[in-house]
């Protein structure tokens, strides 16, 4: 069970404190998801819009459980041979060619299905991992793989169990703790959305987004802070941005007016580092600075 | 009303909102209320969404449906709204005294749940029963869109000098020679997938289309596995969960009973914002919208041409199925599809999908995939610019 060592006074309001140890700004609603996904056992779907620390809370879990984190990231064409195992195939070619003239075929057969020719892939691993603490299996982007894998999770999920047939199944002996991403590119199916948790990570409010800001960028006057989040909080707004900015992209653009160490935030700063939240060349063009900020101005005054 | 009775409650009201709650689901909303029991009702509602409510879009239900259980609980309506914390412990959850389960079976099925919006007239429709020998073209014909749309790679794959060496077939392969390797197996995958969002009216302006569009519905359904199904009049609904039966007579009744949106007004631009709002993030270059309307808005043309604009530069092609641009005489002056003509690339009538002659004139006779960066037969939609 996850929570024998370290969580095992664990509560909310502690969750929420331990996440910000490790400069995770948390909504209660997400601690009490993560809470009660690490109660029941079970793994916890997190959806919401790119870039707002989804991934980000695997992470930080596993180093408030100090264990290890297990990371599949998810793409188009994922297979069970890169989520799984393979066999090492040219190190099964290479040893069979060094025991040729030993003759002892079984011998040969039993030793190049065995384990150390064996390439573990994540979900194996996070079977097979032996550590205090079971691990956290971060199963990324899962929108992005084909609905074939998402039905083969669907049976993963439920026994945490392996089978290569050259050896056997493989149950494991710590459940992990899984927490599984979507970006929402495409809708998850209800049968793995039956048997996770769910929770839905929005754009952060603007009193969050401070909060994260001033915790995570260190060297940036707190009235530019401000203006950042009000100003992509602007562009979030409007309609015709084709790609909205996450915390993430307002993290780095406080990071890179820290570097510049910028004292004000005028029209030639934003110019000059607007591309750091704005990803698009249409974006760009479509974003006029000059009436945001006189917008944020008008907010401010 | 104890928890469990409470949960069971909750689940009947999600379900007759339309939300799918299995008896999973409602297990594991007792195992976490009882979990942060003693807490605040904002956790208490945090752990109801967290283990019923798998879309975000419907989270705003969780208040309404634990204030109607309480209330239907006949207790003091306080505690349901209560503010959080005090020592609303041991059931903030509570909210009833209720002795017993007013529930009957038979309410669930017969009460008719009535949705409230002072925006729109809602209409349910009887429709007719799909007719199987009409759709015998179509299906051919979606089948042959199918491969003339395909970007992605499939499962199948072909032997290719430029592909990857696949060690599996190149070792079973070399069984021939006795383990000797002889060649290296290269395959690349062959593409023959495409993925389809379909966007259909069925306003007022559409009503004399409801069997083709009906059939529209099933048939773009049936594209890929990846394909996801909207309609939309005042706003946008998505029924690719109500087209996944394999039964016709089922879709049919739930399409006529489950759908109110049958007949209102238009707003175009509006619901294709609210998609890509919600929706927006899995469209991208390996998508075909196909969008089926009249162009008849009586939202903000501004923002249809915003929405266009954001399609355009995400999907990888947008098909207009205009029912009227079969009539000899058609031209494209409705204010929407004035607004949305600039950014699609094929322009075609309701025949598209029943005569094939029709659907080669829009799609072309070579049924290869198109590469990368080649548009489909553009100059369908120039013929129409006006």
């Amino acid at each position: 069970m996850a929570e024998d060592v370290v969580f095992e006074k664990l509560n909310i309001d502690v969750l929420i404190e331990k996440l910000e140890e490790h400069l995770y700004v948390a909504d209660r609603s997400l601690a009490t998801a993560l809470y009660l996904a690490i109660k029941m056992n079970k793994p916890l779907l997190i959806e919401g819009e790119p870039g707002c620390g989804k991934t980000e809370i695997a992470k930080v879990l596993a180093e408030i459980l100090e264990t290890d984190l297990i990371r599949l990231q998810c793409y188009e064409g994922l297979d069970a041979s890169d989520a799984i195992y393979e066999w090492n195939y040219p190190k099964q070619l290479l040893y069979i060619r060094m025991l040729e003239n030993r003759g002892d075929v079984k011998g040969i057969e039993s030793e190049i299905f065995s384990e150390k020719f064996l390439l573990k892939r994540p979900l194996l691993a996070a079977v097979l991992h032996d550590g205090k603490a079971p691990p956290v299996l971060l199963i990324d982007e899962i929108d992005r793989a084909d609905e074939e894998f998402e039905g083969f999770l669907l049976e993963f999920l439920a026994e945490f169990q392996v089978t290569i047939p050259e050896i056997g199944t493989i149950k494991c002996k710590k459940q992990p703790l899984v927490i599984l991403t979507s970006n929402r590119t495409r809708e998850i199916g209800d049968g793995l959305k039956r048997r996770c948790l769910y929770y839905y990570q929005s754009y952060p409010s603007r009193e969050k987004e401070l909060k994260i800001l001033r915790l995570k960028v260190k060297g940036l006057d707190p009235a530019v802070m401000e203006k950042i989040v009000d100003f992509v909080n602007l562009v979030r707004q409007r309609p015709d941005i084709s790609k909205k900015p996450g915390i993430s992209e307002s993290l780095d653009w406080a990071n890179a007016l820290a570097k510049l160490s910028a004292k004000d935030f005028n029209r030639d700063v934003v110019r000059a580092t607007l591309s750091c939240i704005v990803k698009t060349q249409e974006d760009l063009v479509r974003l006029d600075i000059d009436s945001m900020l006189s917008m944020l101005g008008g907010k401010s005054s | 009303m104890d928890l469990y009775e409470f949960v069971i409650e909750l689940a009947r009201g999600f379900r007759k909102r339309g939300l799918k709650v299995g008896v999973s689901e409602s297990i594991d909303a007792c195992e976490a209320i009882q979990l942060v029991r003693g807490r605040s009702l904002e956790d208490v509602f945090t752990a109801i969404r967290v283990t019923m409510i798998k879309d975000p879009s419907k989270y705003h239900m969780v208040e309404e449906v634990v204030s109607e259980v309480a209330a239907e609980g006949g207790g003091g309506g306080g505690e349901g709204e209560g503010e959080s914390d005090g020592q609303g412990s041991e059931m903030s959850m509570q909210p009833t005294g209720m002795s017993k389960g007013s529930g009957q079976e038979q309410n669930s099925v017969s009460t008719r749940y009535v949705m409230y919006s002072p925006a729109e007239s809602l209409h349910r429709r009887n429709l007719k029963p799909i007719d199987i020998s009409s759709l015998k073209t179509g299906k051919r014909i979606i089948r042959r869109m199918r491969r003339r749309l395909a970007v992605l790679p499939g499962r199948r794959s072909t032997y290719s000098k430029r592909g990857d060496i696949e060690f599996a077939k190149t070792i079973r392969h070399s069984l021939k020679t006795f383990g000797e390797l002889m060649r290296l197996r290269r395959s690349i995958k062959i593409l023959s997938r495409a993925r389809l969002v379909a966007l259909i009216d069925i306003s007022g302006s559409m009503d004399t289309y409801t069997d083709w569009l009906v059939r529209a519905m099933y048939l773009f359904s049936r594209f890929t596995r990846r394909v996801e199904v909207f309609v939309f009049s005042t706003r946008l609904r998505r029924i690719t969960d109500i087209l996944e039966v394999t039964d016709l007579g089922e879709i049919r009744r739930r399409l006529s009973s489950e759908l109110d949106l049958w007949g209102s007004g238009t707003r175009i631009g509006y619901s294709l914002k609210s998609f890509l709002d919600n929706h927006g993030n899995m469209v991208d270059r390996t998508w075909v919208v196909v969008i089926v309307s009249d162009g008849w808005d009586t939202g903000e043309p501004e923002l249809l041409r915003w929405s266009m604009a954001a399609l355009r530069q995400r999907a990888g092609r947008i098909i207009w199925i205009n029912p009227h641009a079969d009539k000899p005489n058609f031209k494209p002056i409705t204010i929407g599809m004035l607004t949305a003509l600039p950014f699609i690339d094929v322009l075609a009538g309701t025949s598209i999908l029943e005569d094939y002659q029709a659907f080669l004139r829009s799609f072309g006779k070579s049924i290869k995939p198109l590469k990368r960066g080649e548009t489909l037969a553009r100059q369908q939609v120039s013929r129409w610019a006006v």
